[in-house]
């Protein structure tokens, strides 16, 4: 048991430093009762049982049940191990061996996964330059931008009810609270009311290669935008879609965008992909903002479907095109010419000196 | 109800017996709940553990389910509080009684007492109404607290609810704070509509499901209805299996599967066809758009439907028996 106890305190830091598992002393010790409780019994019990403690959200997933299948099926830590093939090893069984991560990956990852990194490689449209990490600079422009947006955005009201002086309805609690005053005679009455209520945003940002001047400043805005408001998320696409909001929030810099960042333009099928997977973040008080040149190589009735979806999805879409501000700009990219008819504002922006 | 001001450990085990994975499977499936290994096994560390266990996945695949079946494994009460937008502390937690309050106050016009005392007396233990979660807390005996779509509430109540969690204790200003007297085994769902707080997750342990495999379905299909026969039962695990891997909207779930199977087995159908199909479409897609979509796509699951019985037998493919052995009669 003692050999599990230490098997698991490694693993937890392997996950947190190689990782980038956010486990505390809390986390830690929740998975040393976890392996207490499930005791060592096969490999999957332990593995669903430090799964459960370890992760908190499905993206976590995968890159767990990887460490786990490196860190223990190798015997180092020994679990589902005869126990004579772990008091032959020298060095107590504790160490992980040095190859973990190469010799395992490859044999994990499924086909599919290995085809889009061959894709992403060799592809002659797809670009991969790596993304940027998020300069500091303008940030303080970008707050005050989204500042004034969310101030100007009304939604109409919150279901959720508050004291107000001139609400539509009948406060009993502070009203019976107030009669103690005048002995139980109920002299002023308090309401309540629904209150404003408060937008959610979804920003997408088309990350490739036509809007590598501009992106940068609008990953400023989708940042100020992230940590104003606990209800917005941000994607950045090129021919793929990621979802950055959560790099954003931590102040990470931005990694593993693959196909999202860089490359050509396909908004048709990474709009698709948004539909089909966050729809879910757009609901009637969502408000939409796309940037994006519109220069589209992908396919324009994708487009279309999607533009659509996320219209009747979302409260309004506002496009900011960069290239909108200069002189004798007409919306006539082929993706704009899709995308006009479903939008509330087409706007110009060329950076946060413009703003 | 009194204000528990005895100290109890705050990491303590549960209460709860202790429950092996195995068992809770088994005792999951007599009640007709197929579960897999992961998760008897979470639930087994929630039990242990004392920990609130919060549920994602997507729609209609028993995630609240699990909550009423544990409650009936462990022969406890199940507690449920529906979150919804605008939901507050005072329809979770307690509100006061405010007639009653009124009415009070009137009764007891006549004597002296001071503002302090009359307050005090009003804002006591039988003026107070519990709502789901101060009701959880103050059980004897612990009970499941199922608080379903935590996604829908907003994050002000989510916050609010850090403390329920966290330490399992209710501070009323007029009373105390409540302490469980014991520890509610509780289920959070979520059904992804909104990202919950970090501060959230970390309180709870954490399970993330999808739609069952096709050889979990089809066992799910005869738990659930025993009457359904293997072929059919199989034809529907089949399908399902091929639509959730098509860009519908709503994806049908397992409980759109049970519908759909019940139906089948109400209009006394053995197989599947075009026909039926067509005609019980409505229980497995909710949207016009995705009816048009599977319409679309005939081509594509022709061959996992039987094919219709005015066509001659000859010209049709064999039917797949997918090794699960003999077709019985209806």
């Amino acid at each position: 048991m003692a050999d599990l106890a230490s098997a698991t305190l490694e693993f937890c830091n392997m996950l947190r430093t190689e990782h980038d598992f956010t486990l505390g002393r809390a986390e830690v010790h929740d998975a040393l009762r976890a392996t207490e409780a499930i005791g060592v019994r096969e490999r999957g019990r332990l593995r669903a049982a430090l799964r459960a403690v370890c992760c908190t959200r499905p993206e976590e997933i995968p890159a767990f049940d990887r460490a786990f299948d490196a860190f223990f099926s190798s015997g180092a830590a020994g679990v589902p191990q005869p126990k004579h093939a772990r008091r032959s090893r020298p060095d107590g069984g504790e160490e992980p061996p040095p190859d973990r991560q190469s010799s395992f990956r490859l044999e994990d990852e499924s086909l599919a996964q290995r085809w889009q990194y061959l894709q992403a490689r060799y592809s002659p449209i797809e670009g991969a330059s790596p993304p940027p990490p998020i300069p500091l600079d303008g940030y303080d422009d970008a707050d005050a931008l989204v500042r004034r947006l969310i101030s100007r955005i009304h939604l109409g009201r919150s279901r959720r009810l508050r004291p107000m002086p001139h609400g539509r309805f009948l406060d009993l609690r502070r009203t019976v609270r107030a009669s103690l005053q005048t002995g139980g005679e109920i002299v002023a009455l308090r309401r309540r009311g629904y209150p404003l209520r408060n937008p959610r945003f979804v920003i997408l940002i088309d990350a490739s290669r036509s809007m590598s001047e501009y992106a940068p400043a609008a990953i400023q805005v989708a940042r100020a935008l992230v940590r104003r408001s606990r209800r917005a998320s941000a994607f950045v696409f090129s021919t793929a879609l990621r979802e950055i909001t959560r790099d954003l929030r931590r102040n990470q810099p931005i990694t593993n965008t693959g196909e999202a960042w860089g490359g050509g333009t396909r908004i048709g099928a990474s709009l698709n992909a948004f539909v089909r997977n966050f729809g879910s973040r757009l609901d009637d008080h969502t408000f939409v903002i796309m940037v994006s040149d519109g220069l589209d190589i992908g396919d324009i009735p994708q487009l279309e479907h999607a533009m659509r979806e996320i219209a009747r999805r979302s409260a309004a879409i506002a496009w900011v095109n960069p290239h909108a501000a200069q002189a004798g700009f007409t919306p006539v990219s082929r993706g704009m010419q899709t995308a006009l008819p479903y939008l509330a504002s087409l706007t110009a922006w060329s950076g946060l000196a413009d703003a | 109800m009194r204000p528990d001001r005895s100290h109890r450990s705050r990491r303590g085990a549960s209460l709860l017996p202790h429950v092996n994975a195995d068992r809770l499977r088994e005792a999951f499936a007599e009640r007709g709940y197929i579960a897999d290994d992961d998760f008897a096994t979470t639930f087994e560390l929630m039990l242990a553990l004392g920990k609130p266990l919060l549920i994602e996945g997507p729609a209609g695949i028993g995630k609240t389910e699990s909550a009423k079946v544990l409650a009936d494994v462990l022969g406890t009460r199940l507690i449920r509080l529906q979150c919804y937008e605008g939901l507050d502390a005072a329809s979770a937690l307690y509100e006061w009684n405010y007639p009653k309050q009124l009415l009070h106050l009137r009764v007891t016009e006549r004597e002296n007492d001071s503002v302090q005392l009359r307050e005090a007396e009003i804002f006591s233990e039988p003026f107070l109404l519990r709502r789901p979660l101060l009701e959880a807390i103050v059980q004897d005996r612990a009970p499941v607290l199922l608080i379903d779509e935590i996604d829908r509430a907003d994050e002000a109540f989510e916050a609010f609810l850090l403390e329920v969690l966290g330490e399992f204790q209710v501070t009323i200003p007029e009373i105390g704070t409540i302490r469980a007297k014991e520890r509610p085994a509780v289920i959070v769902t979520s059904n992804r509509s909104r990202d919950l707080s970090d501060a959230l997750r970390r309180r709870c342990l954490y399970l993330c499901i999808d739609y069952p495999p096709f050889e979990r379905e089809v066992a799910i299909l005869h738990a659930r209805l025993p009457e359904i026969n293997a072929r059919l039962a199989t034809q529907i695990a089949r399908f399902m299996e091929w639509m959730r891997d098509q860009p519908f909207q709503k994806v049908p779930g397992t409980a759109e599967s049970l519908d759909w199977a019940l139906a089948l087995v109400r209009l006394h159908r053995d197989a599947l066809d075009d026909r039926t199909l067509e005609a019980t479409m409505g229980c497995i897609l909710k949207l016009q758009e995705d009816w048009e979509l599977l319409r679309s796509m005939h081509a594509r699951y022709a061959h996992l439907l039987t094919p219709d019985p005015n066509t001659p037998a000859h010209s049709a493919p064999p039917d797949p028996d997918y090794g699960l052995g003999t077709v019985q009669a209806h």
